[in-house]
């Protein structure tokens, strides 16, 4: 991954989801132990921003081609049903992207009223983080797929 | 009925490579046409699994961990180690085993522990003469430290799953991570001696002080946050926050190492690993939902207690199971799978939760030694350029001295309920 070394847009978004949770909860430490008072809303913001660091971050995890899969069971078909077989995978994981996109959006809309405790904050805040990180999820797997399938049309000629 | 159909959809689509969290989601669906249940529910109930404040520590305690390598903690825990123990026979490996543990106390993931240690300790201890496949097997297993030690990712995740207090699972971890730890010093000084592995001359007074001095921030750090939550000063998310803190602290102000320009890729890396994980936690939420509305857990629960009546025996069946499961699943995947399906047989059996959970965790952690899924095996194995099936006949010992710790922690069960009891709550 030669790209991967310059800081790129990227970074940043994992920058300002990481350290921002970091900064958050250490606040609240802070606030503890200096001003004896406690800061009501880093619960809700922290959540937040784990929420879209596991759903928007899975983007980046299709793209890093880091997806836990379970490895144990050889495969002792023919390397063309291999590439086949991987292909038809992904875009089963595609579909699958698709469907939570669909619904996380139905989730999102009907979520606008509900609001959070203690900052009111409406509910659609988490779950817009689904059908945005399955927009990242589907490029990088539309990328992917992509690739293998010119390569396989390569190879037809 | 449905609720085996459920396991064999997904043992089927887990063996035909879907990656396990699209599995998970993939039965639930199934599941959800076929109980008519909405759609509205399977996105509810994805999001909460990934909505919890509990599991906020994962991210922190990656990102600390990340900063401490970074900043150069590492190779000073290293020269640490190896002034007081690097003259005996084995010195080298058994300051690998110091430094695991030393590093486990600011880090919860076996690999990353194993991507830290292994970068500097395998080419070294490959140098000073020991077999690529031993030095291999002692920084494999000594990384398992990582998640028994606290902090713990995987106890993160038991603890949110069984709502038990993280912080009581964490402590449960201790003595064993403990004992385990000395147990791999013991074994490395053995095979050491029989492999003839050359002695090194034993470092001086001055050698040492200067040690000391130049390690002593890396010593502090999983004092201050093993201490810290014993202590009640903080929770066990918090302490993720404080160790990041202290990690920052060292790396910028103290050896000078971290550069803010390297912040940005770190967080990257930490966002990924974070979501690695936590994707497989939330669709596993989707389909535990399934295996519960089907009352999956209870049946299990009910088999188990059929078998016999004898603790004994259906402690040894779980472990039993645990430990093959571990084998063919990574321990996440393992552990969402799994302490769901126990919930119900800890309040039936009448077991302490926090022994039972850390037992089950500490055995699950091995997973990553075990192939034919062994994470950590495969990668010190890969870093010290040696095929891993060599270096899991080197870690056959380690493997028996966990087994060992293990049964020791179930005959006389204050080895992991000691320390949670002595704990302050913030």
């Amino acid at each position: 991954m030669a790209g991967s070394r310059k800081i790129g847009l990227k970074e940043y978004y994992a920058l300002v989801l990481v350290a921002g949770s970091f900064l958050i909860l250490i606040a609240e430490v802070v606030f503890r132990y200096l001003l004896g008072g406690s800061l009501e809303w880093t619960d809700e913001i922290s959540r937040i921003l784990l929420v879209w660091m596991t759903f928007t971050g899975m983007g980046f995890v299709i793209r890093d081609k880091k997806e836990i899969v379970c490895e144990a069971f050889g495969q002792k078909l023919p390397k063309r049903v291999q590439r086949y077989w991987s292909l038809g995978l992904d875009i089963l994981g595609a579909a699958f992207i698709l469907f939570l996109f669909i619904y996380g959006i139905k989730m999102t809309l009907f979520s606008w009223e509900i609001k959070t405790e203690s900052l009111e904050l409406p509910f659609s805040f988490f779950y817009v983080s689904i059908p945005v990180g399955c927009i990242l999820m589907l490029y990088f797997l539309g990328k992917r797929i992509k690739g293998k399938v010119s390569r396989e049309g390569k190879k037809e000629t | 009925m449905i609720g085996a159909v459920l396991f064999v959809l997904l043992i089927l689509f887990i063996v035909c490579k879907i990656p396990i969290a699209v599995a998970m989601g993939l039965s639930a669906v199934v599941y959800f046409l076929y109980a008519g249940v909405s759609f509205g529910t399977f996105v509810q109930q994805t999001l909460s699994g990934a909505d919890s404040f509990v599991l906020m520590a994962i991210p922190l305690f990656m990102f600390s961990g990340e900063l401490m390598n970074d900043g150069g903690l590492t190779p000073r825990m290293i020269r640490l180690a190896n002034a007081f123990v690097g003259h005996f026979r084995g010195g080298l490996g058994m300051a690998t085993v110091i430094v695991c543990m030393i590093f486990a106390g600011t880090c919860g993931s076996a690999v990353a522990e194993a991507a830290a240690i292994g970068a500097l300790l395998i080419p070294a201890m490959v140098k000073q003469g020991y077999p690529k496949d031993l030095a291999a097997a002692i920084t494999g297993a000594g990384s398992e430290l990582g998640p028994i030690i606290p902090p713990s990712v995987p106890m993160i995740i038991a603890a949110s799953i069984s709502k038990v207090p993280v912080g009581k699972l964490f402590m449960g971890g201790m003595i064993p991570g403990i004992l385990i730890g000395l147990s791999f010093i013991a074994v490395t000084g053995v095979i050491a001696g029989r492999q003839k592995i050359p002695i090194f001359p034993k470092a001086n007074l001055k050698e040492r002080l200067l040690s000391i001095k130049e390690g002593l921030w890396a010593i502090l750090a999983p004092a201050i946050i093993i201490g810290g939550m014993l202590g009640g000063f903080f929770t066990p998310t918090e302490a993720g926050a404080v160790a990041t803190a202290y990690g920052f602290f060292v790396g910028f102000v103290v050896y000078r190492e971290l550069k803010f320009s390297s912040l940005p890729g770190i967080c990257y890396k930490v966002l990924v690993s974070t979501a690695t994980v936590m994707y497989v936690v939330a669709l596993a939420k989707v389909y535990t939902f399934a295996l519960t509305r089907e009352r999956v857990p209870e049946l299990v629960a009910n088999f188990l207690l059929s078998l016999s009546s004898s603790p004994f025996l259906i402690m040894l069946i779980i472990l039993i199971f645990v430990l093959i499961l571990g084998m063919f699943l990574s321990t996440t995947p393992a552990l969402v799978l799994s302490i769901p399906l126990f919930v119900p047989f800890v309040t039936k059996l009448n077991v302490d939760p926090v022994w039972f959970y850390t037992f089950v965790t500490i055995a699950l952690c091995m997973g990553t030694l075990t192939p034919p899924v062994a994470l950590t095996l495969y990668l010190t194995s890969q870093m010290a350029d040696t095929p891993p099936e060599r270096t899991f006949v080197r870690m056959i010992p380690y493997l028996a001295c966990m087994i060992v710790v293990l049964i020791l922690s179930f005959l006389y069960q204050p080895i992991i309920t000691w320390v949670p009891g002595l704990m302050q709550s913030p």
